[in-house]
């Protein structure tokens, strides 16, 4: 229930505020003094309202005339915020200022403060909306306050409700097509005051602009530099204390069109660049062009022949383009303004002019043809004849309900510069930048071809290098070796057989020397080997022997003594000594004897007789017992050593059996000798 | 082992300067065992050769190529004629792309034994790698003298021709390498592919479709499918297209290839789940991030196409393409500046595209 209450007070609270308080002194009987002023500010503004409207209905600019009228209402406004006459009286004034984006608060404000005011606020919603560009609620109001209104209003508003209807119609059509274009506010370039009027060099180096920044209309100049505007200052020697505003710029940049005002009319002038000066301005065109109207914004063709310019001669001091052509090279003389046609001029003001470096091309602004609202830029094209063409309004987003003027293209067909008042400037006209981003930019759609298969799949052909079959290789060793008679030590032709112990085989068959014994030949090391070993009357050898691996020179020595062991074989011991006469065996005969020792040992069955001989040297019986003492002393040494009595017998010849001369020393050398007989095996 | 027998001719007479003279034995016996020591020493010398190769091998194997060289000199020290130590070695100094090294020792092996093709084409191949181009192509043109059927050397030659852009001497190449054997794939699709850049698709169609029925290889597809795209063949190249992600689905390449089919017959929904799946393989895939930002930026979603297309240009610094659309999508971004930039680097890059925009937008 608190609630409910609470509610039904704040909605009674809320109908009180929103009631139209209307200036009777009653209402302010507090403040009367206050009241007595309001009323004064009011008269005052009701005053310039009542011209501006004059004007405007004249398609006159009021600008000036609104802005003083608001301030009066504004005055009063503090003072009584809440009569929806007033608030409709300053939303008025605002709809037609720089600042008409400020005008739909106050005009909502008076609607909502007296629902059944004057259908003329229908209109004024109507324009507000249409700045807005909420066209259809735009159009709903200008139809109410077409239906509404009483007979007078409409009449002196039906042409402009008509065209604010065009208006709107246009623009729904227009905003639903979709422009590749950027607008941007110059901020740089623009203050809270009017910047108006951009003129741009073929390079795009310079902008050449006016602005009543510091009071009346000025001209400036700024560079570019890294895509901004910088060094921004006044043209001194083209300024004066009237207006002067820069029209346009040669296509050279080094000559410049303005128009100065000098006691109130407004005149075409020409300036040239001299070195870094501009020179004093002088009037482009003759009295005959430069009329007793206001010839102002001017633009050069590209011929330069004529000059293309806007004033303001027209019937009823209508807008229109002009355009003059110089009758002789030296410009004194021109031919007299002619309209561009009925085409570009339309019933209302046609705004500024600029013809494009194609000749064919021609920019201008109007508040007729198909606006969108305001003042709006078109482009007009002339035909092979030298007919200009049908308008073609520029469009959303360059155009809007607002005014858009003094549209320059650059060069490249890239950037346009222009000034419009619209909403969310810096205040007042702005420049702004168009960029036309033409067609769409398609993105490259990239494919990868694997176009050739050894790159895409490649060939394997990885080289596996074969590893070799690592050749068997044994280090050969020389194998040396002697076959001798084992008792005598004598060589002895011998068949030697090596055999490889791994296989069996025979690998390598060779006979020892018969004058020497002596065998040479080379075996691989490391391995295992048999050797056998035959020779006539000898005892078969063999036997087994490794051959280390070893350095390069590894040498193998091997002797192998044959054992003789045939019945009646005679061996003399040629190496076994006595003392003359004597029959002790010398200590250096053991050798021999042993190695006899140990064919005995070898060869179990062996029997034996030991001889003993003499030379003839002495008698016979002496000879004789000698002979048997020395075979008995070699006898006695081998049973001494392990030998069988039984195998051995000794027998002494004396000289009877010489093996050789007794008649010299060697042959009786030779007779000189033990020798043993093979007697049994 | 002619080695070896040198050595032991060899080797003796050098081992008798270095023996010495044993008095024990007579001169004969004494000659004999320096023989002997000689030939001792040979076989070690074989061994250690033998070894050192093998070494060598396992090192190869292993690819530890600079201790394979280091083997192999060893052999080559000992046998300065060794072809099989050059052929390794030359190898090793490819796979460390030491150029001029394996060249060298190519060239040694093919010297010292005129049989050795492999040493040519080796040679031939790995000039090719290098650039060397005119080398190569003399290289593959002599083993072609030498041996008219030398199947390899006519197929990459062939290459050769292609990567020279000399598109009629590739197809005489591989013509003549698809006569040595018809069933040379490569050649087919390599053919075909000529075919395909002189504009005459209706032969690089055939060939690929030959290539196909001998060995339907996926990229045989794809390329049948650029084919039909180019002759407009839409449904023709879809199938094509799906026939080489039907073999093999890995690739991410077939998908963006297939995305950019949709995306010229407009269907962009298809086109943008083809390049998401080449992403979703390879998410480093540049040309499928740049195909993507095309789709965003059809769908105005600059900062999506941006951030694709910033991504592309960090994997691949000189792609124009990827410059050229950056830019685009700079440019609705309103960087203008950064546009300019871009295009100005595709134009550089060779993209005339790059530059026109750059002289229409920039300048």
């Amino acid at each position: 229930m608190k609630y409910i209450i609470a509610i039904l007070c704040l909605c009674f609270c809320a109908n009180i505020l929103a009631q139209d308080v209307s200036f009777k002194k009653g209402n302010f009987k507090n403040n009367k003094e206050g009241f007595k002023v309001a009323i004064t500010d009011i008269k005052k503004g009701d005053e310039f309202l009542e011209i501006a409207e004059e004007k405007v209905l004249l398609m006159k600019y009021a600008g000036n005339e609104f802005k003083s009228a608001i301030e009066y209402y504004l005055a009063a406004h503090t003072f009584n915020p809440n009569n929806s006459q007033l608030n409709a009286k300053i939303g008025h004034s605002y709809l037609y200022t720089n600042e008409s984006y400020l005008a739909k608060d106050y005009l909502l404000k008076s609607l909502e403060l007296n629902a059944d005011a004057d259908p003329f606020l229908y209109f004024l919603l109507g324009k507000s909306y249409q700045l807005e560009q909420d066209f259809e609620t735009a159009q709903t109001y200008f139809l109410r306050f077409r239906s509404e209104a009483d007979s007078k209003t409409l009449e002196r508003y039906n042409k402009l409700n008509r065209k604010h209807l065009k208006e709107c119609s246009s623009a729904i059509e227009n905003i639903l097509v979709k422009r590749r274009i950027w607008v941007d506010n110059v901020k740089e370039l623009n203050t809270e005051f009017d910047e108006i009027s951009p003129c741009i060099t073929a390079d795009r180096s310079e902008l050449i602009f006016s602005s009543n920044r510091l009071g009346n209309s000025d001209i400036y100049i700024a560079n570019r530099e890294k895509r901004k505007w910088r060094d921004i200052k006044a043209i001194e020697e083209l300024n004066t204390e009237e207006d002067d505003v820069a029209s346009s710029l040669a296509y050279d940049g080094q000559r410049m069109l303005l128009f100065k005002f000098k006691e109130g009319q407004a005149d075409i002038y020409q300036s040239k660049l001299e070195g870094n000066n501009w020179s004093e301005p002088a009037l482009k065109m003759s009295k005959v062009v430069n009329t007793d109207a206001n010839e102002t914004f001017a633009s050069y063709d590209p011929q330069d022949i004529k000059v293309y310019y806007v004033s303001n001669g027209g019937r009823g001091g209508d807008q229109n383009i002009i355009f003059s052509g110089k009758k002789d090279d030296e410009e004194k003389y021109w031919g007299k303004g002619q309209s561009v046609g009925h085409e570009i001029n339309s019933a209302f003001h046609e705004g500024s002019v600029f013809m494009a470096p194609d000749g064919k091309s021609m920019y201008f602004c109007s508040q007729g043809h198909s606006s969108i609202g305001g003042y709006d830029v078109f482009v007009s094209y002339r035909d092979e004849y030298g007919i200009w063409g049908k308008p073609i309004n520029l469009g959303t987003p360059i155009n809007t309900p607002y005014d858009e003027l003094y549209f320059s293209i650059a060069a490249n067909g890239k950037h346009a510069y222009f000034s419009s008042n619209r909403a969310g400037g810096e205040g007042g006209m702005d420049i702004y930048k168009a960029t036309f981003l033409g067609a769409p930019k398609k993105p490259i759609v990239v494919t990868e071809d694997h176009l050739i298969a050894s790159i895409t799949e490649p060939i394997v052909n990885t080289y596996l290098p074969q590893s070799i079959q690592l050749t068997e290789r044994n280090s050969l060793t020389v194998f040396k070796g002697k076959i001798l008679d084992g008792i005598l030590q004598t060589p002895i032709e011998a068949r030697i057989k090596i055999y490889d112990n791994s296989t069996g085989e025979v690998y390598k068959s060779v006979s020892s020397n018969s004058a020497t014994g002596k065998f040479l030949l080379s075996l691989p090391s490391g391995l295992n080997y048999g050797i056998s070993v035959e020779a006539e009357g000898y005892l078969f050898h063999s036997e087994n022997f490794n051959l280390p691996q070893g350095s390069a020179y590894n040498m193998v020595n091997k002797e192998i003594a044959l054992k003789n062991i045939d019945i009646g074989s005679k061996i003399a011991l040629r190496n076994v000594f006595f003392e003359t006469g004597k029959s002790e065996v010398k200590i250096d005969s053991y050798p021999e004897l042993d190695r006899l020792i140990q064919l005995m040992q070898d060869v179990p069955t062996l029997k034996i007789e030991l001889s003993g001989h003499t030379d003839n040297i002495g008698n016979d019986e002496y000879n004789l017992n000698l002979s048997q003492r020395r075979s008995n002393a070699v006898r006695a040494y081998l049973t001494s050593r392990g030998v069988d009595k039984v195998r051995v017998s000794a027998v002494g010849y004396g000289e009877s059996k010489p093996v050789d001369t007794n008649d010299t020393n060697e042959g009786r050398a030779n007779n000189r000798r033990t020798e043993f007989e093979i007697t049994d095996n | 082992m002619r080695f070896y027998t040198f050595l032991v001719l060899i080797l003796p007479l050098f081992s008798w300067a270095q023996s010495e003279v044993d008095s024990l034995l007579s001169n004969y016996e004494n000659q004999f065992r320096d023989s002997i020591a000689a030939i001792n020493l040979a076989a070690e010398q074989q061994q250690f050769l033998e070894e050192s190769f093998n070494a060598a091998t396992d090192f190869i194997n292993l690819e530890d190529y600079t201790n394979a060289i280091n083997s192999l000199n060893k052999v080559l020290n000992i046998d300065s004629t060794y072809v099989d130590a050059y052929f390794n070695r030359a190898v090793c100094h490819k796979k460390l792309n030491n150029y001029k090294l394996s060249i060298a020792d190519f060239k040694i092996v093919y010297d010292l034994d005129s049989t050795r093709i492999d040493a040519l084409f080796e040679q031939a191949i790995y000039s090719m790698d290098n650039n060397y181009i005119k080398e190569a192509e003399e290289l593959f043109s002599q083993i072609l003298v030498l041996f008219p059927s030398h199947v390899k050397s006519a197929y990459e030659l062939g290459v050769l021709y292609y990567l020279k852009k000399d598109y009629g001497s590739a197809i005489t190449a591989f013509t003549k390498c698809i006569a040595i054997d018809s069933q040379h794939v490569y050649a087919l699709n390599d053919r075909g592919s000529c075919y395909r850049l002189i504009e005459e698709l209706d032969k690089a169609e055939k060939d690929y479709l030959s290539a196909i029925e001998l060995d339907p290889k996926s990229f045989i597809y794809n390329n049948l499918g650029a084919i039909y795209k180019l002759k407009g063949m839409y449904a023709e190249a879809l199938k094509a297209f799906n026939g080489a992600i039907a073999i093999d689905s890995s690739k991410p390449v077939f998908y963006n290839n297939r995305g950019s089919l949709h995306y010229e017959k407009e269907n962009y929904q298809d086109a943008f789940k083809d390049f998401e799946k080449a992403l979703e393989l390879n998410p480093e895939y540049t040309l499928a991030l740049s195909n993507r930002a095309a789709i965003y930026q059809i769908k105005e979603q600059y900062v999506a196409a941006l951030a694709d297309l910033n991504k592309a240009y960090v994997l691949d610094k000189f792609n124009p393409s990827i410059l050229l659309n950056r830019g685009i999508t700079k440019e609705m971004l309103r960087d203008e500046e950064g546009a300019c930039e871009d295009w100005s680097k595709a134009g550089e890059l060779g993209l005339q595209q790059g530059k026109t925009y750059f002289i229409n937008n920039c300048e």
